[in-house]
């Protein structure tokens, strides 16, 4: 087991929500701060890389909120290959915006009025609505198999001492096949010897999910992405 | 933590997007913000669905980050189109369709 979850299983569930806290609050200032940025520096590449800032921002509030797969997906999906493209974007581009000095004041400020009026309405909706709403995080699946086989040398002495119908005089590199209710017993110590008996976050029931009742619109998103795939190289091609 | 705090951050990342769509004149940059809106909206997903305990939440995320690659790729190309045509990537100056 890792120091960290070592770490972790000594903290109560208080000081957990606490740190969580304490990382939502510095995640979510960082983003709030490069979004701001992005929207209005004058420099195009640095507001790319300011975007980068915001993504990896959200990736991080992703595995927060207990969703490392989506997690993941954004950090390949966005930072690795959408922020690629806007940079070819702007380097392709040569960007000459003549600027009027009096227009520019005008749709800056009917942006600002349109952009506080809607998070004025969102914030309040959302305040009133769920106001108490707490998030509580169930407890990681527990292993779906019944039986494992363990060397007897990974399991500690007084287990082995405490199973002696189990593993009675057999030592060392010796095989065997735990199941029922000794395998209740020797369940945590399985997860801590066993590299991946312990199911950690929701993989697997997102898996489940996009290829049973989600596979027709999964099907429409790859035949979507062909199309877009084959579109702009139409559009972009020179004739 | 309370759902209420990833609500809000993904409302002020939404409404900081509108305004950069509607300030924005830069083809590129526009496209940027769109992908604050969008990623807004995941944040708002992936919250309630560790807000309901499942992972329909995280299911409709991961397809909206697939349709947003699709979108950048199609709108990225429509720039490059329109700077290739007009030597400009500058929103305001496309108005052909204005009646």
């Amino acid at each position: 087991m890792s120091v960290l979850a070592q770490v972790a299983n000594e903290l109560t569930s208080s000081e957990v929500d606490i740190a969580q806290n304490i990382a939502f609050g510095i995640i979510a200032a960082a983003m709030i701060f490069s979004a701001f940025k992005t929207v209005t520096t004058a420099n195009v590449v640095h507001a790319a890389l300011y975007l980068v800032i915001v993504l990896a921002g959200v990736a991080a509030i992703f595995i927060l909120l207990g969703s490392d797969f989506v997690g993941a997906t954004q950090v390949l999906v966005y930072i690795g290959a959408i922020v690629v493209l806007f940079l070819f974007g702007i380097m392709l581009t040569k960007a000459q915006l003549g600027d009027d000095e009096t227009v520019e004041t005008e749709r800056r400020s009917m942006g600002a009025l349109v952009g506080v009026l809607l998070l004025v309405v969102m914030g309040y909706a959302l305040v009133d609505t769920f106001e108490n709403a707490e998030l509580e995080f169930s407890d990681p699946e527990p292993i779906a198999f019944s039986e494992i086989d363990v060397k007897v040398s990974d399991v500690p002495t007084p287990v082995v001492d405490a199973l002696p119908d189990v593993f009675g005089d057999r030592g060392g590199d010796d095989i065997v096949t735990i199941t029922g209710a000794d395998f209740a017993t020797l369940v945590p110590e399985v997860q801590r010897r066993v590299p991946g008996a312990e199911v950690f976050g929701n993989n697997k029931q997102i898996a489940d999910s996009i290829f049973s009742q989600y596979i027709v619109p999964f099907e429409a998103v790859s035949v979507l992405l062909l199309a877009a795939l084959i579109g702009a190289i139409v559009v972009a091609r020179k004739e | 933590m309370m759902l209420n705090q990833f609500l809000l951050l993904a409302a002020v990342l939404f409404c900081l997007g509108v305004y950069g769509v509607l300030t924005r004149r830069n083809g590129v940059l526009v496209l940027m913000s769109v992908e604050l809106i969008l990623n807004a909206v995941n944040i708002n997903l992936v919250a309630f669905g560790a807000f309901q305990d499942n992972v329909v939440g995280d299911v409709f995320a991961v397809f909206v980050i697939a349709v947003a690659a699709a979108e950048v790729g199609v709108g990225l190309a429509m720039v490059l189109l329109m700077y290739r045509n007009r030597k400009s990537i500058d929103f305001t100056e496309v108005d052909m369709l204005k009646g």
